[in-house]
Order: C-alpha cells, then structure tokens, then sequence
C-alpha cells in the first residue's frame, strides 16, 4: 500500500458516492425536443434522395445525392449543437453511434433501406421508395433511442466512439462508393 | 496489489473524474453544479487534477458566453481504474477479515 494516511476512512461510501454523482449527471442530462423524429426524417429524405440519385444516373442524380446528405449532415450538426447546449456536455459515442449511425444496428438498417429504396428506385416503384425511406428512418431513429437508453443504463462503455481505424475505414469505404458513383453517372 | 492515488483520494476529485468517463468533455458550470460545489473549490480539483495530467480543460464558448470545458485524459482514465482497483481490493480485504 502506498500510504496508509491516503486510505480512505470508507471506500465502500467513497465509490458508492462517485457512482451516484455520475448517475446524477447522466439522469440530468435531456435529448433535444422532437430529437428522434428530426432525425429520423433526415434519414428518409437521405435514403429517397440517395436512391433516386443513384437510379438517375446522371450529374443531377449526383447533386441529388449529394443534397440529401447535405440535408442530413445539416440536422445531424444542429442535433448534437442543441444536445451540447441544453446539457452542458459533449458525448462522443452520442455523437458517432446515436446520430452519424455508426452503432452495428443503425448500419444495418440504414443499409438495408438503402438497398430496398435503391432497388425500389430502379423497378420505378416510387410508393417502395418511399415505404423503404421511412422505415429507414424510423428504424434508424429506434437505433438511436435504444443506445441512449443503453447509454443511460451504463454510461462509461458507451461515451466512447469508435477507434480512429475504425472511422478512417468508414471514410475510406464511403469514398470509394462516392468515386463508383461518379465514375458509373 | 493496485495502490491508492492520493491524488484521487478526496471524494470530491473521486466523483469528479468519474462523472468525466461518462462524458467526452463537460462544461465547468454542469460539473459543478452535479457536483454541488461552488467554483472555487472545483476549479481547485480541476487545476490540481490538471497539473497531474489527469483532466485536461480548455477555454471556450458557448452562445457568446466564456466557459471551460473539462474532459478526462488516457493518464486519468487509467489513473481512475488503478485508484477504484485498488479501493475495490480493501474493501475485499476488509470483508474477507471481517467473515474469517
């Protein structure tokens, strides 16, 4: 032991207390109004301007694209503004996971709604495009609300982003499919 | 065996840098007032805790307004897990000399 004038009279109280001022913190802190609904309706106007850009084939196919990011990119940012503001906090597992989508789940449906709506896109089924984006969107939404509720139960896993490899294999996969998209218009 | 950190010692610094891990960076301001403390006495945690590279802060702002956001760095994280280790292994000693 390195000092026993530095033990504590009672750890069990000590960390009882340190556990519970984090959970003061963590049960204080608010999701923005209309969070999930705002968000996911930017991932619907995302997934159907995606799949009709896509399906277009062309530079305005690819502007569409491009504005439907944009779009999302836009809400996301003001999302995670309004979240620092009205907590105080900046999270950056929130951040990656519960908003830019990169949680194993919000992958996954985004993925999958991307691929029905661009399928949709391209058998001129607009209806289908339109199904695949909200359900997108509502599945990504319903991502992000079981990792914040996640992040609630146990805070100190879920703070963290993913590792810069990870993210730079994100970037690097996202850019190719922007140079596939390009190079086939 | 871990050993005990004076430096994370106190309650105060103890709660501190674990309300830190569940964040990325806090403003001073949420710290404190989670914390129940007034500015002074955190600001004194948080410059002690700096010197030690366990938190870091840095100036910025929010809405026109001056603020100072404090996060917790790698040094800290460990330093943390080393000191609750270490407390988790007394109270283990102290229960099992309790029991025989």
């Amino acid at each position: 032991m390195a000092s026993m004038n530095a033990v504590p009279s009672d750890p069990t109280d000590d960390l009882a207390a340190a556990e519970a001022a984090r959970a003061r913190l963590t049960r204080s802190l608010r999701l923005p109004s209309w969070f999930h609904t705002f968000l996911g309706a930017a991932v619907a106007v995302q997934v159907a301007t995606a799949a009709y850009g896509v399906e277009q084939q062309s530079d305005a196919g690819l502007l569409l694209v491009g504005a439907g990011c944009l779009a999302f990119l836009v809400v996301a940012l003001v999302l995670l503004a309004r979240f620092r503001k009205l907590n105080g906090v900046r999270v950056e597992g929130f951040t990656s996971r519960a908003v830019m989508g990169t949680s194993t789940r919000s992958s996954l449906v985004h993925l999958a709604a991307m691929g029905a709506a661009i399928w949709a896109a391209f058998e001129g089924q607009p209806w289908l495009v339109a199904v695949a984006s909200i359900v997108g969107g509502a599945g990504y939404a319903a991502s992000s609300r079981l990792w914040w509720e996640g992040y609630l139960r146990d805070p100190a896993p879920h703070a963290r982003a993913e590792s810069r490899a990870v993210l730079a294999m994100g970037a690097v996969t996202l850019v190719a499919a922007l140079v596939l998209l390009v190079l086939n218009r | 065996m871990p050993s005990i950190d004076p430096l994370i010692h106190p309650p105060a610094r103890l709660q501190l840098m674990t309300m830190l891990t569940a964040v990325s960076e806090a403003e001073f301001v949420t710290l404190r007032d989670v914390l129940d403390v007034s500015d002074s006495v955190l600001s004194k945690h948080v410059s002690a805790l700096a010197a030690a590279d366990y938190v870091r802060s840095r100036k910025g702002v929010v809405d026109g307004r001056r603020t100072t956001w404090v996060s917790l760095t790698k040094t800290g994280d460990r330093a943390l897990r080393a000191h609750v280790a270490a407390l988790r292994s007394l109270i283990e000693a102290v229960d099992r000399g309790s029991a025989s």
